[in-house]
């Protein structure tokens, strides 16, 4: 029997209406460090396999002291953007001092996911929320899946980030005490970034770095990373 | 004051014998009664000036601002009763929010006065609901140009180059009258229209006021409330430049 919209609302079947993606962003790296957050994506739109979009904003800049960014249906984000957009217009203009920080975006995110999932039409998204919350004086980093999973985490890789770079950044990391400085982030940012962009056939060689720190956020658009392919000849079946 | 409604004028949906609608006549004698706001078109960019009265002193200082934001793009200052400015606001503010999700950019302030005016008009044909009773000063500085414009609570509106309502209205409009608007800098203009509300304020009926300002302009195309260190100094320089009329006059 195909599902309609009467037997949604009988509980019967499950929806159909989101099956899969069609323009997808891919992975997403977060660190961490002593007084604010790194941020880095490529600047890919994939289409399936095809490099289709090679130059998207995939970090937003929602204020002064939040980025948010995403893995997933770009569409979706699309979407997204202008809850985000209007939410933070709202708040400029009722002007009464209070702003709108990474805290209050997380949950503002985790609520309108776990919402849609629970609808039976999910967000086809992982959303990293980033910035410097000023309520607490700490930066934040957190994740929202599009089943409306929430964590914060002072490290975060999506997708083959995930798998690949996590590992690799989380034991640079565990060699120092605390929280990196930005210039040991940076570093193994770099790595993680070159690493990221060997092994992953689905990245592009146009990224994004976000920071956010206490004294604002940027975005940094179009960085390419320099690569040696003369390694390739290293690899046993090459040529 | 003028002439009774004699019958006439107990709802918005009769028309008196010469041709009036008193109750729209009445809800612009309420605007009249308030507060004065002026707004300013400058070469490059506009600038919005209330008089807000403070009637107690037990007010936190800076609430119940008469000047809000509609969207990034455009400012409102109100003169009349506050409430119906407040919720004119809201509609204001959805308008634009919907025209920016349907067509993708900020809304043409002529787009949106036109919409509202139109929402506020209803108010005027109807038996049951009374008329706004509030007069907006709307101002924007979009795609190169600036603009000011007035809704009133018949639901017209009007672009123009000056704009003044409530009780100095008169007043303020002559002394704006003398402004050659095309050449003044949204700098300049800051000043005039603190001068402006500083010599219409009446200090023997209304004791206490805190003069708000706001700006619209090519250096600033987000509408925002001027900064305290700018505020505070043109304020001194209007009451700088009325100290120095005032004395011309006693000469």
């Amino acid at each position: 029997m195909l599902a309609s919209a009467y037997s949604v609302h009988s509980g019967m079947e499950p929806s159909t209406r989101t099956l899969s993606p069609s323009v997808t962003g891919g992975s997403i790296l977060g660190i961490m460090f002593d007084g604010g957050v790194l941020l880095a994506g490529d600047r890919l739109g994939a289409y399936g396999g095809l490099h289709r979009f090679r130059d998207i904003d995939r970090i937003l800049k929602v204020n002064e002291n939040v980025l948010i960014t995403y893995t997933g249906d770009v569409a979706d984000f699309q979407y997204i953007e202008e809850i985000l957009e209007d939410e933070q217009r709202e708040n400029d203009m009722r002007n009464d001092g209070y702003e709108l920080g990474p805290s209050e975006y997380f949950n503002l995110m985790g609520r309108i996911m776990y919402n849609r999932r629970s609808k039976g039409n999910p967000l086809w998204n992982r959303i990293v929320v980033a910035g410097y919350d000023k309520a607490t004086d700490k930066p934040f980093m957190g994740q929202i899946d599009s089943k409306g999973t929430v964590f914060e985490s002072h490290l975060i890789g999506t997708g083959f980030g995930g798998f690949l770079v996590h590992p690799l950044m989380e034991r640079e990391l565990e060699k120092i005490e605390g929280r990196p400085t930005k210039q040991q982030a940076t570093e193994i940012l770099e790595r993680a970034l070159k690493v990221l962009y060997y092994r992953d056939k689905t990245t592009y060689n146009k990224w994004s770095i976000g920071t956010t720190e206490k004294t604002g956020s940027t975005i940094e658009a179009s960085r390419e990373l320099a690569t040696n392919w003369e390694i390739a000849k290293l690899i046993v079946g090459y040529e | 004051m003028s002439s009774i409604g004699s019958g006439y004028d107990l709802s918005a949906d009769m028309f008196s014998p010469d041709g009036r609608v008193f109750q729209v006549e009445y809800a612009m004698k309420a605007v009249e009664n308030g507060a004065t706001i002026v707004g300013l078109r400058c070469k490059d960019g506009v600038v919005l000036a209330t008089e807000k009265l403070i009637s107690s002193s037990l007010h936190t200082a800076g609430d119940n601002s008469r000047i809000f934001k509609i969207d990034d793009h455009i400012g409102m200052a109100a003169a009349g009763l506050l409430p119906d400015a407040r919720s004119l606001t809201e509609i204001l503010r959805d308008e634009a929010t919907k025209f920016r999700r349907e067509f993708g950019r900020p809304i043409p302030l002529k787009v949106l006065c036109h919409t509202v005016a139109s929402y506020v008009h209803q108010y005027t044909r109807h038996s049951s609901i009374r008329p706004f009773g509030c007069t907006l000063l709307l101002s924007t500085f979009y795609q190169g140009k600036a603009e000011l414009w007035t809704i009133d609570p018949s639901g017209a509106a009007f672009g123009f180059k000056g704009a003044a309502a409530g009780k100095a209205k008169n007043n303020a409009k002559t002394e704006i009258e003398k402004l050659d608007l095309d050449n003044l800098t949204v700098k300049e203009g800051l000043k005039e229209a603190a001068r402006i509300i500083h010599s219409v304020h009446d200090d023997l009926k209304d004791k206490t006021f805190e003069l708000e300002l706001s700006w619209v302009s090519a250096d600033n195309p987000k509408h925002n409330r001027v900064p305290k260190e700018v505020a505070e100094e043109v304020e001194a320089a209007a009451k700088a430049a009325l100290e120095d009329s005032d004395s011309e006059d006693d000469m």
